[in-house]
């Protein structure tokens, strides 16, 4: 017997096993797939069906379908949030030991057109109590969900840095995450750039692209660059010596380790143009030892018009078997012109191993009207409690008055991590400033903290 | 996997998000082809105040699939629909991709025109100085401008001959840029001259006289290339600037004739160089060592001036750094000096691709990027392009289909980030390996042209055809002839042999029909890659088919044509456009292709 089982809905719980109301005779939880279905926003399994059976009681007949209205009240309300309704989630809560535990319920089971109850109601004129036994049919998101663990913390760091965030407690499968992301400046504009997680060490990495210089052909130096808040100080320069002829800078070393066949890239370039020359840039990934390429994302195009620091994917570099450490980087560039100048200040590489790893374009630079004063500054906010809301949210917060404005995720959230750690990292340059500035205009930099609240998941109850 | 996608849909591309659509999505297909991003089907499981919300929203709504990493996906919501699904009432929408921006608006422009055609005489009423009854003009395969035995020419009255071209109306542009040879037989007294009109027909605005000719008596021969400023009506003009008199000459003796004309408008790009090596003589087949050979192609007609003498020449072909002049006839004695100029104007694809995006950007500014990096030239000068009332879609499509200098074909398209691409065919195309659990496939010979030739009308409205060019090894494979006939706008031999070229060089080996359905896709090295990487213009080979036969081979590899995912279950069908086996056949002498395997 569970210690609890109930619907949590928008007016009250409706507890399936009160013994007064209500009381479940059987059921065996379900144990959700895996999601086949490539478009995200719902976690990675699949949506079941459950069915209950209850008993409910009352001491009249219409107290008996009052007890059966809450049920299907619950199943009602459950549907409307699902449809993007202003309604509450629906919960089914569940303690079968000691973990309470909770899963969104989705609304009827596919394809039915009831109301999700078979009704029949009897008068037990011994017992002088009226009862009927509802069979309850519902849907509800494959998760398990777990209260959130207690905020795991990261410190100040200039950006773009890779913060750490260690949970309290652990998720068996990659459960939900809230997360926070907090500039320690005074901003008024959140530039466009992508957040990078994983929950594994080296899931991402950063590389300052001037470390290529050295050992690199004619044409490839390092240039300082720390006015405009170039990452490490310097940038990689690329001037092609002749034109629509590739070069290729020094490998160094890293993905470290490329260790499960794909991973996503994106760098900070400037166009650096005086005779408006178009670049073409392509990443590749390459072995150590022998210097053979193994991978190349595609060629990405950076056109004249792009003469402040911009960051851009690449697409992808691929490796088919898992390498520990004997895999480097380089960067290969051709320009239609040559004596212009490709500036490259850092590049990003993301691993994509599964569902706890992902990539967020935050989409538009949102405008919010006025500085907020140093200490009261503004923060990030992506939560991702998928018992709560039909889809996780993002939005740009004050500290100070806690009033919120659109941040748009251009990817499936929620963020999700697996056992009780996610790294976290957010790329954006800012106007002329290769890095997070407090503004697009002036070139003071910003350091950002994080935090995050773990929900720990299962498929399986615990 | 671990790779998710998430549809958002936006008031318009850069505008604000109206709906994260990720987690109601019941079903979404989205296809791509070789224009890039085509349609996007989805049933939306919404609120009911969400539904009509979308369905009556005004404007045209920007709808996105995305991994996060790129765009996979991008349209327009043409068609929002409320309908029943299998869950109830929900929302079916289809949005087609930004190619469609294209189609929204019509192009008129006269880039490059060396019809004679299209000059008519100036009439009295138009300007009062004109008396073009008073001369015999004509404009076939010229522009001659004779004046007749007898007849009283002078200026009291003024009695001038003046033809005129005239830009299309409200098109874009004006003309900017002409390039021609005058020859000018008469009597001392009379000018040549060109210029142009600044108000929409003759004697509109002001006139400008560009620059002029004195005749000596004897036959000149003088060569133009001439860049002004944009007015919509060039002229050329013949006139006596003294008081009047009997012309003394019989018909036809005395003349002003123009002969490789060229007109265009401002928006082009030069050859600008000289000579070097050596003096240039008369002869036939000619070579000649520029300076440059930036913006040189075969079949273009350059100015070549120096020593005094000028004249317009006619590229044959192009080597590295020399070119061959079909014929040089007017060199001065020693020849052209080392030195001279060589130059004329140069129209290729990219502009007036770029001119399109520029185009629809000034009407519906949201619907492409402005950026223009994705768009090559064709390395070839176009000689003859003209469009009144075009749809941008056909006419992008076309200068695709011209093909390079050497016959290579082009693609066309606008991708998910709204940018209208224009590039060699393959270009930024990737290998993949797929595995295909549902194959079917036809071979056909429909679609079979290894032989074409080009149809085109000469400068005198002459119709013309070129030389026939064939694929060898494709008529040994398959051992019949089919030969396509392509209608070119232009009136250059060599131009339309190139478009010959390049439709052979897309039709020599059948298209296979088919689709394969796609159940695993993987990079060249082998790592598991999502099924939607797979783009039109990519090449695919398909794990399961052994490598045999070059029919069989035909079948196991080839280039992407069109895509079609679903994102409810992971799968791509992917339809052949042709097979990459191609490009190794033709490496090989004829008769050998029956070897071939992969």
């Amino acid at each position: 017997m569970p210690t609890t089982l109930q619907f949590n809905t928008p007016s009250g719980a409706v507890n399936l096993i009160d013994g007064t109301n209500f009381a479940a005779e059987e059921w065996t939880p379900s144990v959700a797939g895996w999601r086949r279905s490539s478009m995200g926003g719902v976690g990675p399994f699949g949506e079941i069906d459950e069915e209950i059976k209850v008993l409910v009681t009352g001491a009249t007949a219409a107290a008996v379908y009052a007890n059966v209205k809450k049920i299907n009240d619950a199943l009602l309300d459950a549907e409307r949030c699902t449809r993007g309704e202003s309604v509450t989630a629906v919960q089914l809560s569940y303690q079968p030991a000691s973990t309470l535990q909770a899963a969104h319920v989705v609304g009827r089971t596919d394809r039915d057109t009831t109301s999700g109850l078979g009704l029949d109601a009897t008068y037990d004129a011994a017992a002088q109590r009226y009862w009927t036994r509802v069979t309850v049919g519902f849907r509800r998101r494959g998760w398990w969900i777990q209260s959130g663990s207690a905020p795991a913390n990261a410190g100040a760091a200039s950006q773009p840095s890779v913060f750490a965030l260690t949970f309290a407690s652990s998720s068996d499968v990659a459960g939900p995450v809230d997360l926070y992301l907090r500039p320690q400046n005074t901003i008024n504009t959140w530039p466009t750039g992508v957040l990078l997680y994983g929950s594994q060490a080296g899931d991402i990495s950063i590389f300052e692209a001037e470390s290529m210089a050295s050992g690199s052909p004619l044409g490839w130096s390092s240039v300082a660059d720390g006015t405009y808040l170039a990452r490490g100080g310097s940038v990689l320069r690329c001037i092609p010596s002749l034109p629509n002829t590739a070069t290729t800078c020094n490998k160094i070393a890293g993905p470290s380790p490329m260790y499960y066949g794909v991973g996503a890239v994106w760098a900070a370039v400037r166009n650096n143009t005086t005779h408006n020359a178009t670049f073409q840039m392509r990443i590749n990934l390459v072995q150590t030892n022998t210097g053979r390429i193994i991978s190349s994302t595609p060629w990405a195009v950076i056109p004249p018009s792009m003469n402040t620091p911009t960051l851009i994917s690449l697409g992808m570099l691929t490796h088919s078997r898992a390498t520990a450490g004997n895999v480097s980087i380089s960067v290969t560039v051709s320009a239609d012109i040559s004596a212009d100048a490709l500036d490259i200040d850092y590049i990003g590489i993301l691993q994509l191993r599964d569902e706890t790893c992902g990539a967020v374009p935050l989409d538009g630079v949102l405008t919010l009207g006025m500085s907020q004063s140093v200490g009261t500054p503004l923060q990030a906010v992506f939560e991702g409690d998928m018992r709560v809301y039909s889809r996780a949210l993002s939005y740009i917060q004050s500290q100070s008055d806690l009033t919120t404005s659109p941040l748009v995720a251009k990817a499936p959230l929620p963020i999700l991590a697996k056992g009780n750690t996610l790294y976290v990292c957010y790329l954006a340059t800012h106007g002329t400033n290769w890095t997070f500035a407090q503004d697009p205009n002036s070139h003071v930099a910003v350091t950002m903290a994080a935090s995050g609240i773990l929900y720990p998941a299962g498929i399986v109850p615990k | 996997m671990y790779h998710r996608l998430s549809m958002l849909i936006y008031s318009a591309p850069g505008g604000s998000l109206l709906l994260d659509a990720t987690p109601y999505v019941l079903k979404c297909n989205f296809s791509q082809g070789e224009r890039g991003c085509e349609r996007l089907t989805a049933d939306l499981s919404l609120a009911l105040w969400q539904l009509y919300w979308l369905y009556d929203m005004a404007g045209v709504a920007h709808v996105v699939v995305s991994d996060g990493i790129s765009d996979i996906w991008a349209g327009r919501l043409e068609d929002p629909g409320i309908s029943l699904n299998d869950s109830g009432v929900g929302l079916r929408i289809t949005a087609l991709g930004y190619w469609r921006a294209l189609s929204d608006i019509q192009y008129t422009s006269v880039w490059s025109t060396t019809d004679f055609r299209a000059f008519r005489p100036v009439t009295r009423d138009e300007v009062a100085t004109a008396q073009p009854e008073a001369f015999t003009i004509d404009t076939n395969g010229r522009i001659n401008i004779a004046p007749q035995l007898n007849a009283s020419y002078g200026n009291s009255p003024w009695t001038v001959a003046e033809v005129a071209a005239i830009y299309p109306d409200k098109g874009r542009g004006s003309w900017g840029y002409v390039q021609f040879e005058v020859e000018l037989y008469m009597p001392a007294g009379w000018t040549f001259r060109f210029g142009t009109w600044s108000g929409s027909a003759p004697g509109a605005g002001a006139f400008t006289e560009i620059t002029t000719l004195a005749s000596t008596g004897g036959v000149q021969r003088v060569a133009y290339v001439w860049a002004f400023s944009a007015a919509p009506v060039f002229i050329f003009g013949l006139y006596r600037n003294s008081a009047n008199a009997a012309h003394p000459n019989q018909n036809g003796v005395n003349y002003a004739r123009v002969n490789y004309f060229r007109l265009c408008n401002g928006y082009n790009r030069a050859v600008a160089t000289t000579t070097t090596t050596a003096a240039v003589g008369n002869g036939t087949n000619v070579t000649i060592t520029p300076a440059s050979m930036t913006n040189i192609s075969a079949g273009q007609r350059l100015r070549l001036a120096g020593g005094g003498a000028s004249e317009m020449i006619t590229v044959a072909s192009v080597g590295t750094t020399t070119i061959t002049a079909t014929r040089v006839r007017n060199a001065p004695g020693g020849g052209y000096p080392i030195g001279s100029t060589m130059d004329g104007v140069v129209v290729d694809a990219d502009l007036i691709a770029s001119d399109i995006v520029s185009a629809v950007t000034a009407t519906n500014s949201a619907q492409l990027d402005s950026g223009t990096a994705l768009i090559q030239a064709l390395g070839r000068d176009l000689s003859d392009e003209s469009y009144e009332d075009a749809s941008m879609a056909d006419l992008l499509t076309s200068l695709a289909q011209r093909g390079s200098s050497t016959g290579g074909l082009y693609e066309v398209g606008v991708d998910a980030a709204r940018r209208l691409y224009f590039r060699p065919q393959g270009s930024f195309a990737q290998t993949w390996h797929v595995e295909a659990d549902d194959i079917s496939i036809t071979r056909s010979a429909d679609q079979l042209y290894n032989s074409a030739y080009g149809l085109y009308t000469d400068a005198s409205g002459r119709k013309q055809r070129t030389a026939a060019v064939a694929d060898a090894n494709s008529k040994t494979r398959y051992a019949i002839t089919r030969q396509a006939v392509v209608n070119t706008k232009t009136t250059n031999d060599t131009q339309a042999q190139a478009a010959a070229q390049a439709r052979v060089t897309d039709g020599a080996d059948p298209t296979p029909r088919g689709t394969f359905r796609l159940t695993a896709v993987y990079a060249q090295n082998g790592a598991r890659m999502p099924a939607y990487v797979i783009r039109p213009g990519d090449t695919v080979v398909v794990i399961g088919i052994p490598a045999g036969s070059a029919a069989i081979s035909r079948a196991r590899q080839f280039v992407v044509a069109h895509t079609a995912y679903d994102a409810m279950d992971g799968s791509i069908d992917v339809e052949p456009k042709y097979p990459a086996a191609t490009q190794l056949l033709r490496a090989l002498p004829a008769g050998t292709s029956s070897t071939i395997s992969l």
